[in-house]
């Protein structure tokens, strides 16, 4: 058995990590598959590329990233369910593919997209295998069950068939299952998917509550930058199996510049073409009554008052850029991200 | 005080149990009917060739005898080859092995658990099927000691039966589709081991191969063993099966070692 990391040594390490996943390539019709059968031409796609990676005990780490980025395949080799192609991974001191009991009695994974309970039947007998193979006392048990049951608002639908319940429902279940055994680390991907917003919040202040209280270390993946914004402090962007990004999410909005975010209405249709707006990268509105604008920090003052000196404005406010428009404008531009 | 790893296995099978009777109709039908068809096809056609021909004996089988032993075969079929593990191929296709490479349980551990609730139901189902086939006077009552000898091995054969799946299931890993290798192990399997025509009314040479294979435990060796017409040890025959367990699984543990680094758990 291998021992825990210490408090400060990191709970999760990446070291140029990659993954490869090899296939064959079809043309379509049936000549292509003729020709795939006969001499299949081999393709190699590199989803994760040198990832290096370092995340400390109790941290929240948001990784974001397009479609295909590798977000997903790095979860998958720090969990063990994948072996890298290359590189090491380290998750509480073990190595993932190695899928020793003990790391896995010390993680858990939650899959948005992919249910991990047994589907008829109901979520509180997968809950009673769990506690068998997590070996769980049965006091534990309880209070646990009870505390999250409570916490998430599904203790009367226990005994339901998991086929029966709402999407958001059974979500909420398979939290559950994977909190079951208070993992050390847990990695959540695409929790919220297709979710409401309403039971998106619930899971994410659900997260907030439950992080503050266990300091459990945590990688998140989301396409909800409000996930992103309420859990993590830091983030990190993947894009084309690299690291594009990491540090803290108010550099993050920094990256695009000093940037701030100003939003105006106006009373009546304005000129649209005037060369006031050239370098404010504005967004209009329908039929030119409103407009959202990117003005420098430095210069937003004088700016403004020369907006609303020279338009009808009835009202006007000015946030930081947001993430999900931060996100975008990199995403569209990789070539503004740094090396 | 059971040990933690006992209560695991006991807890998957019990909850398999649950699992597999969730849809009691559909699992009725899928165990019982697909063997019931066979031996109804094979009991008839035996009878036919009998009556019709005026024939007396078959290579040693008269007509009350060639019966019976489509009788036991039935009860062979529900007994060692009833359970199929097949889905593991499509479980690695679809991705849905991972839960158990994050569980602290094994793969091998869940599926052979699901494997022995299998055959707790289906000892109910033999239990049923004897009392029936007893009752409509289509076998003669056996000695006691018979029947348990006969069972016991048949479950000790079904065990072998399950590495044999649980091997085939895991070649998913390379093999986009695996029903085709399904298909012809099943084919051979009902030609070879006796399931159709008695392994006695094959040639000699290919009687003395097949020694050499597991096919006649498959079915013409238990089936003998209920008729009491075996003339081996049931010590040696449980070597034989023990010999064929064993490599099937010492196969199944290097190719799942080979087969696990290509998993990429695609549909996550």
């Amino acid at each position: 058995m291998q021992p825990s990391p210490s408090a400060d040594s990191p709970a999760i390490v990446c070291d140029k990590l990659c993954k490869n996943y090899t296939s064959s390539k079809k043309e379509p019709g049936l000549s292509g598959t003729l020709k795939a059968f006969v001499a299949p031409e081999r393709i190699t796609v590199s989803a994760v590329r040198g990832f290096d990676l370092e995340v400390h005990p109790g941290e929240i780490v948001g990784l974001l990233g397009p479609n295909g980025a590798g977000k997903t395949t790095l979860m998958k080799m720090l969990t063990g369910i994948i072996e890298p192609s290359s590189g090491r991974a380290q998750v509480l001191g073990y190595e993932p593919s190695m899928r020793s009991r003990d790391l896995r009695r010390r993680i858990a994974l939650v899959m948005g997209q992919k249910t991990q309970l047994w589907w008829d039947i109901p979520a509180f007998d997968s809950f009673q295998l769990l506690q068998r193979y997590y070996e769980i006392s049965d006091q534990d048990f309880k209070e646990r069950v009870d505390t999250l049951g409570f916490l998430l608002g599904v203790s009367k639908l226990f005994h339901v068939h998991l086929r029966k319940l709402s999407l958001g429902e059974r979500m909420k279940m398979e939290l559950m299952a994977c909190l079951l055994h208070r993992p050390q680390a847990l990695f959540l991907d695409e929790p919220t998917i297709g979710l409401d917003v309403i039971a998106q919040k619930q899971i994410r202040d659900f997260f907030s509550e439950y992080q503050g209280v266990h300091r459990t270390t945590i990688i998140l993946t989301s396409h909800y930058m409000a996930d992103i914004n309420a859990l993590c402090p830091r983030i990190v962007l993947v894009h084309g199996g690299r690291k594009r990004f990491d540090g803290a999410i108010r550099d993050f909005e920094r990256i695009l510049g000093k940037e701030k975010f100003v939003s105006m209405i106006f009373s009546k249709p304005v000129d649209t073409n005037h060369q006031i707006w050239r370098d404010l990268k504005p967004q209009w509105g329908p039929h030119g009554l409103s407009v959202e604008l990117e003005i420098c920090e430095e210069s937003l003052r004088e700016r403004t008052i020369e907006i609303l000196s020279q338009f009808p404005v009835v009202d006007y406010s000015t946030e930081k850029l947001p993430i999900e428009r931060v996100l975008k404008t990199l995403l569209t531009n990789p070539h503004l991200l740094p090396e | 005080m059971l040990g933690p790893e006992i209560l695991k296995w006991t807890k998957t099978i019990s909850l398999s149990l649950t699992r597999q009777l969730t849809y009691k109709f559909d699992f009725l039908l899928t165990l019982v009917l697909p063997p019931l068809v066979l031996v109804s096809v094979s009991y008839a056609l035996w009878a036919e060739i009998f009556d019709r021909e005026k024939i007396k004996e078959i290579g040693g089988f008269t007509r009350d005898a060639m019966l019976r032993y489509q009788c036991w075969t039935f009860i062979a079929a529900l007994l060692v080859r009833g359970h199929r593990s097949w889905n593991l191929s499509e479980d690695i296709r679809f991705g849905r092995i991972t839960a158990f490479l994050l569980y602290p349980f094994t793969l091998w551990g869940a599926y052979a658990s699901e494997f022995i609730a299998f055959q707790i139901i289906q000892l109910f189902v033999v239990a049923v099927s004897i009392s029936a086939l007893c009752l409509l006077n289509l076998v003669p009552m056996i000695p006691l000691a018979t029947l348990a000898s006969g069972l016991a091995l048949s479950l000790l054969i079904a065990a072998l039966w399950f590495s044999f799946e649980f091997l085939f299931g895991l070649l998913a890993f390379w093999l986009e589709e695996t029903w085709i290798l399904r298909y012809v192990f099943n084919l051979l399997t009902i030609t070879l081991s006796g399931a159709f025509i008695p392994i006695e009314l094959f040639p000699q040479w290919l009687q003395k191969v097949l020694q050499y294979t597991p096919f006649p435990l498959l079915t013409s060796i238990p089936v003998h063993v209920f008729l009491g017409s075996n003339s081996q040890p049931t010590l040696y025959l449980s070597l034989r099966v023990l010999f064929w367990t064993a490599l099937a699984s010492l196969c199944a543990r290097y190719v799942w070692r080979r087969g696990i680094r290509l998993y990429s758990a695609s549909g996550i």
